[in-house]
């Protein structure tokens, strides 16, 4: 039990005309070790509730656990919780400023109040397993390419070492290379480093490959939580609120209005193989 | 903290302000504005003080929502009240050293105080309930006539409505990279002025980088429709006065010459 949310509601612009909701009553728990995609059209909700997470915006009502303690008590320390729970946001721009790149990883663990010769082992460490080449680390963060920006921004937050890795539409604006070169590297820290991952996008393709479970948002609420084939399961509903299956799952859907017999819950192109490749090899029905 | 500058944000209600000609309300700020300072006796802050409600009221805009503002000029106000009230002579009221209070120090302290919290209240709430759009051809038409001494009053106007546009989308961007540099551990909150001002530093960077980048997105965004400033534009909805907005100038000329009056009354 790594982060539980418990009741959280945030409201936006309280007591004026432009009162919304931007999360309602949402209540769910993060185990530790797994990997969650948190999936939303626009304006769902879902960036609202992950900077819940790490205590950068108040809840109206309910809050957040980690690791069983309130985030939003009194006395909290957040600044080592947000060491523990990092979140990388979408625009690497928003946080790149120093003047060399790995000047600007350091920056996270020298907040955390580690010296300057372990900040760099940590920047260089983040750095590595990000595989941003050792001749950028030099250069100036605003001289990358779009996709190195974001791998630096990243090794920004992975040089603090945390936990639990929050990423906001990570694959947002980068090319077909970009996107896959970037969920590899997210699957590779899940699985070398045992981190907790919540990835936050608008693409169920982008989440059905690694996610274990998949949380969908919609207008504020939380519409479901569980593992990608239960999600997969209710089509319609995606559809309703903007949202659509992977591609593969409609591919199985049409075969089985074809009068093939193939598992219409299946979310990976593997899967796909190995389903398509039984029917050959069971012949039609 | 950011949220409240409500300077340059709109607030979408329909009311009677809301729906006045933007050079109604352009006029009726500046008049409010000049009587503000005209005026220096009780009575004339008391006309102003029941004008400003009046509008207030009719604009249906939360009274909490416009005072808002007024949290940005704290550090003035205090400043202000602080010079006037020790620095004035005059019949003295209190003595304490080389510190004294005087009667026209703590009278002045308050009228410069309301004066300059009057000011904001009145140049937001004109804000407040006219778009940007609105504003600039309010601007443009309203000040037409400069044309002819050769000023570029279509560019001015569009200068300033970008300014006045920029306002909340760059105190936007800074809430952003706010939460992004917080979520790397920086800690804007705690320190002495030194520390705090060194903070700052990872802010103002990617801040100044971001304005400067939309600046270049909307030049080009506007060339690429063909923007080429005033001459011979023609707009789709043309500004035009209503009855409204003649009741509204009558109501702006009563209050003038009552706030003109009140100088000679007590």
């Amino acid at each position: 039990m790594s982060i539980e949310v418990r009741n959280l509601s945030h409201i936006y612009n309280k007591g004026t005309a432009m009162e919304s909701y931007a999360v309602k009553d949402v209540s769910f728990t993060i185990e530790d070790g797994s990997f969650i995609g948190l999936i939303g059209h626009t304006g769902s909700g879902k960036s609202t509730l992950i900077q819940h997470l790490n205590g950068l915006e108040m809840p109206t009502s309910g809050t957040v656990l980690f690791r069983g303690e309130d985030i939003f008590k009194p006395g909290y320390d957040l600044i080592r919780l947000r060491g523990h729970v990092g979140i990388v946001f979408q625009y690497p721009e928003y946080q790149l400023f120093e003047e060399t790149v790995i000047k600007d990883v350091m920056f996270g663990p020298g907040n955390l109040g580690f010296d300057e010769e372990e900040c760099k082992d940590k920047a260089e460490a983040a750095l590595r397993a990000i595989g941003l080449e050792e001749e950028t680390w030099d250069r100036s963060p605003f001289e990358l390419s779009g996709g190195q920006k974001r791998r630096a921004a990243l090794a920004g937050i992975l040089a603090m070492e945390p936990e639990v890795l929050i990423l906001d539409e990570p694959t947002a604006g980068l090319d077909p290379q970009g996107r896959n070169e970037m969920l590899e590297l997210i699957g590779r820290l899940h699985h070398d480093r045992n981190m907790t991952i919540l990835l936050v996008s608008h693409s169920m393709d982008d989440v059905a490959e690694y996610a274990d479970k998949i949380l969908v948002m919609n207008n504020g609420e939380l519409l479901f939580y569980d593992t990608p084939k239960e999600v997969f399961r209710h089509i319609d509903e995606l559809e309703k609120c903007g949202l659509s299956a992977p591609e593969i799952t409609y591919l199985a859907h049409e075969l089985r209005a074809e009068g093939f017999g193939i598992d219409v819950t299946l979310s990976t192109v593997d899967e796909a193989e190995d389903a398509i490749l039984n029917l050959f090899g069971a012949g039609r029905p | 903290m950011l949220k409240d500058i409500t300077l340059g944000q709109y607030y979408p209600v329909d009311s009677a302000i809301h729906r006045l000609d933007p050079r109604t309300k352009l006029a009726g700020t500046l008049l409010y504005l000049i009587s503000l300072f005209i005026t220096s006796t009780a009575a004339g802050y008391i006309i102003a003080t029941a004008f400003l409600g009046f509008c207030i009221y009719m604009s249906r805009v939360p009274v909490s929502y416009i005072t808002r503002g007024l949290k940005a000029i704290v550090v003035i106000l205090m400043l202000s009240a602080c010079i006037n009230i020790f620095f004035i002579d005059g019949t003295v009221l209190f003595r304490l050293g080389f510190i004294r209070i005087t009667y026209e120090g703590l009278i002045t302290a308050a009228f410069m105080g309301l004066r300059l919290v009057y000011l904001v209240i009145g140049s937001s709430l004109m804000t407040l309930t006219t778009t940007p759009t609105q504003l600039t051809d309010g601007l443009e038409k309203g000040l037409g006539f400069l044309n002819r001494f050769k000023l570029p009053v279509h560019d001015i106007a569009m200068m300033m409505s970008i300014a006045l546009r920029f306002i909340p989308i760059l105190t936007d961007e800074t809430d952003k990279i706010m939460k992004a540099q917080k979520a790397r551990g920086a800690d804007f909150e705690t320190g002495n002025i030194f520390r705090k001002a060194k903070a700052m530093v990872p802010i103002l960077v990617p801040l100044f980088i971001a304005a400067f980048r939309r600046a270049s997105d909307l030049a080009l965004a506007m060339e690429s429709r063909c923007y080429h400033g005033g001459s011979g534009r023609t707009k789709m909805k043309p500004l035009k006065y209503g009855p409204n907005d003649r009741a509204a100038y009558l109501v702006l000329l009563i209050y003038f010459a009552a706030m003109a009056a009140s100088r000679f009354l007590y």
